[in-house]
């Protein structure tokens, strides 16, 4: 049986300690897909913690065999696009028409690192991916089930991620 | 600046956006209801474990399995047909001012070309019957005859369909335990339109021969301070049959390191198409296949590796692109008979067998012969296989 979709199964019968091992194996992969959307640290700890509960009352639809890591990003991304969303009607309501200004949404705890900036440079298959393999340590194959693409494309979209990352710190350099 | 810096640049930021302990306890206490023992418990680490059994061909160890007898080394080809064209329409001028490919890759080539080869052959012959009578006398290869022995706890047909899952990728991994019976021969081609000819020739278990020929061309694409990449078009003769291939390389070199990768890719008629990825990085080799029908939906994928480990060459398949299946496999004699010793495990079980070359009396064929074993559970639901290691294996990134 798979390991995630074991304590998956452990953790809706109430097993604390199976809880802890998932969010273990997971929480980087969902964490990094909130935050690509987000570029917030706050609101992808809030859409973390959302996934998971979300995740625990749909149980009913994981069978053996499930993607679990995957059912889980599909989730934190779904939760992440609702909130962006949510927050970018709330944030247009807040200006005035006649001000011309730009609506922009707010952001409590803008990180100006490679890890938000890769957000904007890279799609979000690409950004996906290489957090998942540089910051999450997932290795091809299981990026590979948890994404659905095939193990090369996982590879080429990884290499081009990191190339285009190179390319634009360059140029932020030169400037 | 390079893409190791960038993966530490990413890292670096990691510690200021990992999301806080908070989230976890917060999760869990939405899920579980207040813990009413302490709450500061001490959270296990999991980690990331893997089975460190996953590593690669050591560059003395390819020297062990591959015997390289090289012909040409370091010559500038001129090309037949005209001088090669770069991207922008001018002639590439060949790597290193006079150069033409280093046949330090031969080795990878003719590999990666032999073992495509092998996987198209056998996928020909499996949708064309009449193509079992007529393989060449020269190589044995495997039967579609296959029996086991010994009683298991499954079923007779699961038996089969374990073997012939086993059966499918025995002649590739016989071609790595042959060792040294491969050799890679470069030399000026022979052939019109390609520059090079890679000879590649493999002596199987019982000392019968199958020969590779691979005619290309290879030409610098691009390079700039720190990485170049080649372009390889041209086409490969297996056992009467011919396969359209083409191939990248791309060699990065930073601090006196360096990493090469080659994607390889050989076409038969019929539109299917092998992909091998080869990536070495300090001397380690990973090999890794996917296979596509002439509609382009993928059809298998696996890797291969193989090391020196307890005094014999040791090869492991993962299979499937989740890798969730693994076969090991070693060579050993048993009473003076040649046998391949395996392990296949999938599903939280594993089962050893052997495979043994007899003679099949009523054909005269040659054809492998399995015994397959019972089921054992795998105790460590961590690993693939039940190892007694603890270690972590990281395929990614060797500069941590």
């Amino acid at each position: 049986m798979d390991r995630l979709y074991r304590l998956a199964a452990e953790v809706n019968r109430g097993n604390r300690s199976a809880f802890d091992e998932l969010y273990a194996l997971t929480h980087k992969a969902v964490f990094l897909t909130a935050f690509g959307v987000l570029k917030d640290k706050m609101l992808a700890e809030d859409i973390t913690q959302e996934t998971y509960l979300a995740a625990f009352r749909g149980m009913e639809r994981l069978s053996e065999g499930s993607n679990v890591g995957g059912w889980l990003t599909t989730i934190a991304r779904r939760l992440a696009i609702n909130e962006y969303h949510r927050r970018k009607r709330e944030d247009a309501s807040d200006f005035s028409a006649e001000s011309g200004l730009e609506p922009k949404l707010q952001r409590h705890d803008r990180h100006e690192t490679l890890i938000a900036e890769a957000a904007e440079v890279l799609d979000a298959e690409t950004y996906q991916i290489v957090m998942m393999a540089v910051i999450g340590g997932y290795k091809r194959r299981e990026i590979s089930k948890m994404t659905g693409l095939p193990i090369s494309t996982v590879s080429w979209k990884y290499k081009k991620g990191l190339e285009t990352l190179k390319d634009y710190l360059e140029k932020e350099r030169r400037q | 600046m390079n893409r190791r810096d960038v993966k530490k640049i990413l890292k670096e930021d990691w510690q200021q956006v990992q999301p806080s302990e908070r989230v976890r306890s917060e999760t869990k206490r939405a899920l579980f209801g207040v813990d009413t023992e302490s709450e500061q418990h001490t959270v296990k680490s999991y980690g990331m474990r893997r089975s460190t059994w996953h590593r690669a061909i050591g560059a003395v160890a390819a020297a062990v399995i591959v015997a390289i007898v090289v012909t040409a080394v370091l010559v500038w080809l001129p090309p037949k047909g005209g001088d090669p064209v770069g991207p922008g329409g001018d002639p590439t001028v060949p790597d290193g001012g006079g150069q033409g490919v280093t046949v330090a890759y031969a080795e990878a080539y003719g590999f990666s070309a032999m073992s495509s080869g092998m996987v198209l052959l056998k996928h020909d012959r499996g949708t064309q019957e009449a193509t079992v009578a007529s393989v060449e006398s020269g190589a044995r290869l495997a039967s579609g005859a296959v029996q086991s022995t010994l009683p298991s706890a499954v079923t007779p047909e699961e038996d089969r369909a374990l073997i012939e899952r086993i059966d499918g990728y025995m002649e590739l991994v016989e071609s790595i335990l042959a060792g040294g019976g491969m050799q890679v021969t470069a030399a000026e081609s022979d052939r019109a339109g390609y520059q090079m000819m890679l000879k590649t020739e493999l002596r199987d278990l019982e000392g019968r021969q199958s020969v590779m020929t691979l005619y290309y061309n290879e030409r610098l694409y691009e390079q700039d301070k720190e990485e170049r990449e080649y372009r390889l078009e041209g086409v490969m003769e297996l056992d009467g049959t011919e396969y359209t291939v083409s191939g990248v390389r791309s060699v990065e070199t930073e601090d006196g390191e360096s990493e090469e990768e080659l994607e390889f890719v050989a076409r038969s008629a019929d539109g299917t198409r092998v992909e091998v990825e080869l990536e070495t990085e300090a001397g380690e080799q990973e090999y890794s296949y996917t296979i596509y029908n002439a509609r382009g939906d993928v059809i298998d994928s696996f890797s291969i590796e193989a090391e020196q480990e307890r005094g014999r060459t040791e090869v492991e398949l993962l299979l499937g692109a989740d890798r969730a299946t693994g076969i090991r496999f070693y060579e050993e004699e048993r009473g003076g008979v040649r046998t391949i010793v395996g392990t296949i495990a999938q599903n939280g079980v594993q089962r050893d067998f052997v495979v043994t070359v007899r003679r099949n009396p009523s054909t005269g064929e040659e054809q492998y012969e399995y015994t397959i074993g019972e089921q054992e559970i795998i105790r460590d639901k961590d690993d693939l296989f039940d190892d007694d290691d603890g270690d972590w294996d990281d395929d990614w990134d060797r500069d941590d």
